[in-house]
C-alpha cells in the first residue's frame, strides 16, 4: 500500500510536468520465474523519438518492486550496476535485454503473477512525464 | 597449362582443409578444470571424477541473479532440448552456486527444476565453492565487498532486511562462461550464451562420440 502511495505520488507530480517529449515504448515483458526466485527481470524498448534528449529518472509499479539495473560484463564477468537517471538521445533508443539493461523485479509472486498476465510500469521521465507500460509475462521459451 | 596448376593447387587445398574439418578436435584446454568435491542439488556429496563417462557442461551463478543466471539456464535449456534422448543420457548440465549459504542443495533444486529436472545443482562449503572457481580459473565476488551499494539494490525490499534468513541472500558478480568438458574430465571448450546453439551442440555431439 505504501507502495502504490508513493508511486501514486510520483505520478501525479509528474503529470504536471508533461511536456511534449516523446517517448514510445515496445515489446516490454517480464520473464517467470521459479517460484522460489526473489527476483525476476523485464525487458523492452525505450524510444525516444521526441526533437530532444530526455532522462528516465526512476521507475515503478503498483503491483510490484522494481528497479532500473545494468549487467555490465567485464573481463569475462557479470557484474550487476543500480542505474538512475538514464539519458535517452534525440532519435536514440534504450535496449532492455539480457545481460544488459533491465528492470529487476522484487517481491512479483502473486496469484497473478502467472503466464499471460500483465504488469504495468510507470516510467518516470525528466520531460515526457510518466509513461505507462504494461509488460506480458512470459517464459523464457518465448523470449 | 598454368591454369591447370592454380586449379590442382586450389583443389589440393580444399581438399586438405576439408580433411581437416572432419577430424577437427577440440584440444584440451590445460589447467582449466579437475576434480572436486561437492554436494548435488539432491543432498548428496559428489565428486566430480563420478561424472566420467560423461560430457559435463558447467555454468557458474546463483539464484538471487535476476538477469544472467536466469538467462544461461534458459540458453542452456535450450541447447540440452537439441540433444536427442540417447545424447541426454551422456551429458550433465552442471550448475554451480556462488552462494553456497543461502542456495542449499534443495533451494538449488526447486530452482532447477523450472527449467530442467535434468540440471544437477552444486552447493558445498564456501571452501569446497572457492576450489571450484579456483580450478576453473573463474571468478566471484560479493557485490558488497567491492564497495558496491547493495542496498541501492534491494533498499525497497524491506522483507529482505526484517528476516534474518532472507538477510542471507547476498548479491555477487561472476564469470559468465560456460565450460564444456570431455568425458574424462578435460576441459575442452569454454563457451558463452553468445555461442550459437548449434555450433555448442556441435561439439558437445563431438565429444560424445569421442
Amino acid at each position: 500500500m505504501k507502495l502504490f502511495k508513493l508511486c501514486l505520488v510520483l505520478v501525479l507530480i509528474s503529470l504536471s510536468f508533461i511536456s511534449n517529449a516523446e517517448i514510445v515504448t515496445e515489446n516490454f515483458r517480464v520473464m517467470m520465474a521459479p517460484k522460489i526466485a526473489k527476483n525476476t527481470a523485464g525487458y523492452g524498448v525505450i524510444k525516444n523519438t521526441g526533437s530532444e534528449a530526455d532522462t528516465l529518472n526512476s521507475v515503478c509499479s503498483d503491483t510490484v518492486d522494481v528497479m532500473f539495473h545494468k549487467t555490465e560484463i567485464r573481463s569475462g564477468m557479470a557484474k550487476m550496476v543500480h542505474l538512475s537517471d538514464v539519458v535517452i538521445k534525440a532519435g536514440q533508443e534504450l535496449v532492455l535485454e539480457a545481460m544488459s539493461y533491465h528492470l529487476m523485479l522484487f517481491d512479483f509472486h502473486s496469484a497473478e503473477f502467472k503466464e499471460g498476465g500483465k504488469i504495468t510500469f510507470f516510467l518516470n521521465f525528466k520531460k515526457a512525464g510518466v509513461v505507462k507500460v504494461e509488460a506480458s509475462i512470459i517464459t523464457t521459451d518465448s523470449s | 597449362m598454368l591454369k591447370k596448376i592454380v586449379a590442382y593447387i586450389l583443389y589440393t587445398f580444399i581438399s586438405i582443409n576439408m580433411a581437416y574439418a572432419d577430424t577437427d578436435v577440440l584440444p584440451i584446454l590445460s589447467g582449466v578444470g579437475g576434480n572436486f568435491n561437492a554436494v548435488d542439488s539432491d543432498g548428496n556429496m559428489v565428486e566430480f571424477n563420478s561424472y566420467f563417462g560423461n560430457v559435463v557442461v558447467i555454468a557458474f551463478g546463483y539464484t538471487n541473479c535476476a538477469d544472467i543466471c536466469p538467462f544461461t539456464l534458459g540458453y542452456l535449456k535450450k541447447l540440452y532440448a537439441q540433444l536427442n534422448e540417447e545424447e541426454q543420457e551422456h551429458v550433465k548440465i552442471l550448475f554451480v552456486t556462488v552462494d553456497p549459504e543461502y542456495d542449499t542443495p534443495a533451494h538449488l533444486n526447486d530452482f532447477l527444476n523450472y527449467f530442467n529436472k535434468d540440471f544437477i545443482g552444486i552447493s558445498g562449503t564456501k571452501e569446497q565453492t572457492d576450489h571450484i572457481v579456483s580450478i576453473y580459473q573463474a571468478q566471484y565476488n560479493e557485490l558488497s565487498r567491492e564497495g558496491m551499494p547493495t542496498h541501492n539494490i534491494r533498499r525497497i525490499n524491506t522483507k529482505l532486511l526484517e528476516n534474518d534468513e532472507e538477510e542471507k541472500a547476498k548479491l555477487f558478480s561472476h564469470s559468465v562462461s560456460i565450460y564444456l568438458v570431455d568425458k574424462e574430465g578435460f576441459t575442452r571448450s569454454i563457451e558463452f550464451t553468445g555461442t550459437p546453439k548449434d555450433k555448442f551442440v556441435e561439439k558437445i555431439q563431438q565429444l560424445i562420440k569421442e
